[in-house]
């Protein structure tokens, strides 16, 4: 209590008060990660859904192992997109409900650092377990095994795509009471090339067609999104944090 | 310069301007649109291989570019009002997107109603059909955000966000869909080819393209008088019109 | 005499049709408390959030040293400290866990000297016992006392405080009190709502009315 005085005029004269990147990052990972945990429903649905919507499609499809393994790329890609935008609703809702997400941005730090930051650990508990059941539910549909490589590495930059571009729409739809739905309304079409690349890498791979090309351009996508995306939710979450009383 | 940007910026003025023009881009829209139809649909000769129903194209081909026009027009003036704050780009953008659904909507119907001569079908996972669908739900999302969205200025800034995220990606979707379509049906599909198209069918299309912008410029600048009202509607210059003080609507 | 340090400037908010804050100005210099005072719904919140830069208003701005805050952003946020109507706290996390976070976005890279202030500021606030149960399991007036904890741990310029005594005691406020009349005696700023009068010792309250 005593320096007080010399603090509160240092502030105004020295440099911004702004941590290191990795120091930043760090933090909010770090908070993501305790909160996370201790909130473990977050990370077990989505895979729950996913695997629940994998297995709908036999019942409504019929179980001719020929028409499974001809559909189940699209299908993995179709449900994982789904669960990826579903658990994307809360990525900012509990930060803005208890008030902390403006103290994030009125913090004075990177906000689009602190969104990347909560969009990795969001991927790393919503994604990476997609990613890690897909190949059981790939023998469950008839996929050649030699294919499963390409489904997981598809998956991989992928769903690490779809994150970031749905934090865009999470910021977006911040606060908003049917933000679900609306959500994925916002996201879906901006997430058909990576649908359209992910499930064409897997049905080449299936029919013993070079994948490499369907990769790459995921690769490219998923540099684009992890450029620009960040800035533009932090963007957007400004904005839908002033939208408020 | 800055001046002339500014003036453009003040209300009054836009709406005067708005006003002013309005008319007369309306009825040069409804000649050009008579004189484009009466060419391409009694004057132009018939296809040779699709005989009449290619006289479709002079809707679907003006609907379908505008379509595209009227995203890019409604995602420059977002950006516009996002880096500078300029209200009346708000207002441009917002009037722009139920316009450009419609076209867009207008282009998956008569783009539908062309397919079942030309496929036998109503409906083809063509890439530009498919293209056109996924621009639809992209005005549904801006026009939905927008509604969802209580607090009016917070919902003009995440739109336009929106609206400018979707332009970058409109290159990317419709590259995606294109190398898609071409993917899953080897080439049965003939379409127009651009380049042979006979005068007497081009100048038609040609006219149909400018009268659409025409009407689309026509129903935005009616569009924008509502908008700058209803945004406006407090101050004294607008309870000071001459349209509006002669309806009693402000009198207590 | 100079721009003051803090300047609201013809703050005007709708609400609908509803003309919420009518052209709304003060300014604010080092070393003084204003509070701002108005029955429920006369727009404090609105007001207090508009000037942190979480609000829109219709029309009129803020200004922090004769600058925009939707200009230098930065260099304000950087002297803003606000505790808002939310607690600001996440109820996962133990009061520790929570004030480390804002201890590391206000600027602080030494965790171990951090974590000695947070001690001390728990200690003062009566939360040493309570530092490492998860927040929800808090009573709100202890919530409340963590989010305040913060008044010890980060040397901004500027406090703006929403109804920083909802929910305390007795003991809670009077700590309150004197932590707004010691960071205006060392040439801090104070700018909070509340609907009790409040008692601040050798400091000149400001009141200003709303609605």
């Amino acid at each position: 209590m005593t320096s007080d005085k010399s603090a509160l005029q240092s502030n105004d004269t020295a440099e911004p008060l702004t941590v290191g990147i990795l120091s930043l990052l760090t933090c909010i990972i770090k908070r993501e990660w305790l909160v996370a945990f201790r909130n473990p429903g977050q990370w077990v649905n989505p895979l729950l859904f996913f695997v629940v919507v994998v297995s709908l499609f036999p019942l409504g499809v019929g179980p001719s192992p020929a028409t499974l393994a001809s559909i189940a790329p699209g299908v993995l890609w179709v449900s994982s997109l789904l669960a990826v935008l579903l658990s994307l609703g809360t990525l900012f809702d509990a930060d803005y409900a208890d008030g902390t997400l403006e103290q994030l941005v009125l913090s004075g730090q990177s906000l689009p650092l602190i969104v990347l930051g909560k969009v990795l650990v969001h991927w790393l508990l919503s994604g990476l377990p997609l990613l890690l059941v897909s190949p059981l539910l790939a023998l469950l549909f008839n996929l050649p095994v030699a294919s499963i490589p390409v489904l997981m590495l598809s998956l991989l930059l992928g769903t690490l795509t779809l994150s970031l571009i749905g934090s865009i729409g999470a910021a977006l739809t911040v606060g908003l009471n049917q933000a679900g739905v609306l959500l994925s309304l916002l996201v879906l079409p901006l997430c058909v090339p990576v649908l359209i690349f992910g499930s064409s890498a897997v049905l080449a791979a299936a029919s013993d067609l070079g994948a490499g090309g369907q990769l790459l351009i995921l690769a490219a996508c998923l540099l684009l999104a992890l450029a620009l995306a960040p800035l533009t939710a932090a963007l957007a979450l400004r904005i839908g944090v002033s939208g408020t009383r | 310069m800055f001046k002339w940007i500014h003036r453009f910026g003040s209300a009054p003025f836009v709406y005067r301007l708005a006003g002013l023009l309005g008319p007369w881009v309306g009825w040069l829209c409804l000649i050009v649109m008579l004189v484009g139809l009466y060419l391409g649909l009694i004057v132009a000769p018939a296809d040779y291989e699709q005989g009449e129903s290619y006289r479709i194209i002079y809707v679907h081909v003006p609907a379908a570019i505008l379509s595209m026009f009227v995203y890019v027009v409604m995602a420059v003036s977002s950006a516009v009002f996002l880096i500078w704050r300029m209200k009346l780009a708000d207002v441009v953008a917002q009037a722009s997107a139920p316009i450009g659904a419609s076209f867009t909507f207008l282009a998956l119907v008569t783009g539908s109603l062309w397919g079942k001569p030309m496929w036998g079908t109503w409906w083809i996972w063509d890439g530009r059909l498919t293209s056109e669908l996924l621009l639809l739900f992209l005005y549904f999302g801006y026009m939905a955000l927008r509604a969802a969205i209580e607090h009016p200025q917070s919902a003009a800034r995440a739109a336009a966000v929106l609206a400018v995220v979707g332009v970058v990606n409109i290159p990317i979707i419709h590259y995606s869909v294109e190398w898609w379509s071409t993917l899953h049906q080897p080439a049965t599909i003939t379409k127009i080819g651009k380049p042979s198209i006979h005068p007497s069918m081009a100048v038609p299309l040609l006219l149909m393209i400018f009268g659409f912008q025409l009407l689309y410029l026509y129903i935005v600048l009616l569009r924008t008088r509502i908008g700058i009202l209803q945004r406006e509607a407090r101050t004294s210059w607008v309870a000071n019109l001459p349209e509006i003080e002669s309806s009693g609507a402000n009198r207590v | 005499m100079s721009e003051p340090v803090l300047a609201v400037k013809d703050v005007t908010v709708w609400r609908g049709d509803n003309l919420l804050l009518d052209n709304v100005s003060f300014s604010l210099n080092d070393g003084n408390v204003l509070q701002i005072r108005g029955a429920n719904g006369s727009g404090k919140t609105t007001l207090l959030r508009i000037v942190c830069g979480v609000g829109i208003a219709d029309e009129g701005d803020v200004f922090w040293q004769g600058v925009s805050t939707r200009r230098n952003t930065d260099q304000f946020n950087d002297a803003l400290l606000y505790i808002g109507h939310k607690a600001g706290i996440k109820g996962e996390l133990t009061a520790m866990e929570n004030l480390r976070i804002f201890c590391r976005l206000s600027g602080s890279e030494n965790p171990a000297s951090d974590d000695k202030k947070i001690s001390v500021a728990l200690d003062a606030l009566s939360l040493n016992q309570k530092a490492d149960i998860p927040c929800r399991h808090l009573s709100a007036g202890q919530q409340r006392r963590v989010s305040l904890a913060r008044l010890l741990l980060q040397a901004n310029r500027l406090w703006v405080l929403d109804e920083p005594l909802t929910s305390l005691d007795a003991a809670g406020l009077s700590w309150v009190e004197s932590r707004i009349a010691q960071h205006a005696a060392n040439g801090g700023m104070v700018l909070l709502t509340t609907h009790a009068p409040i008692n601040v010792e050798s400091v000149e309250v400001n009141t200003f009315d709303l609605g």
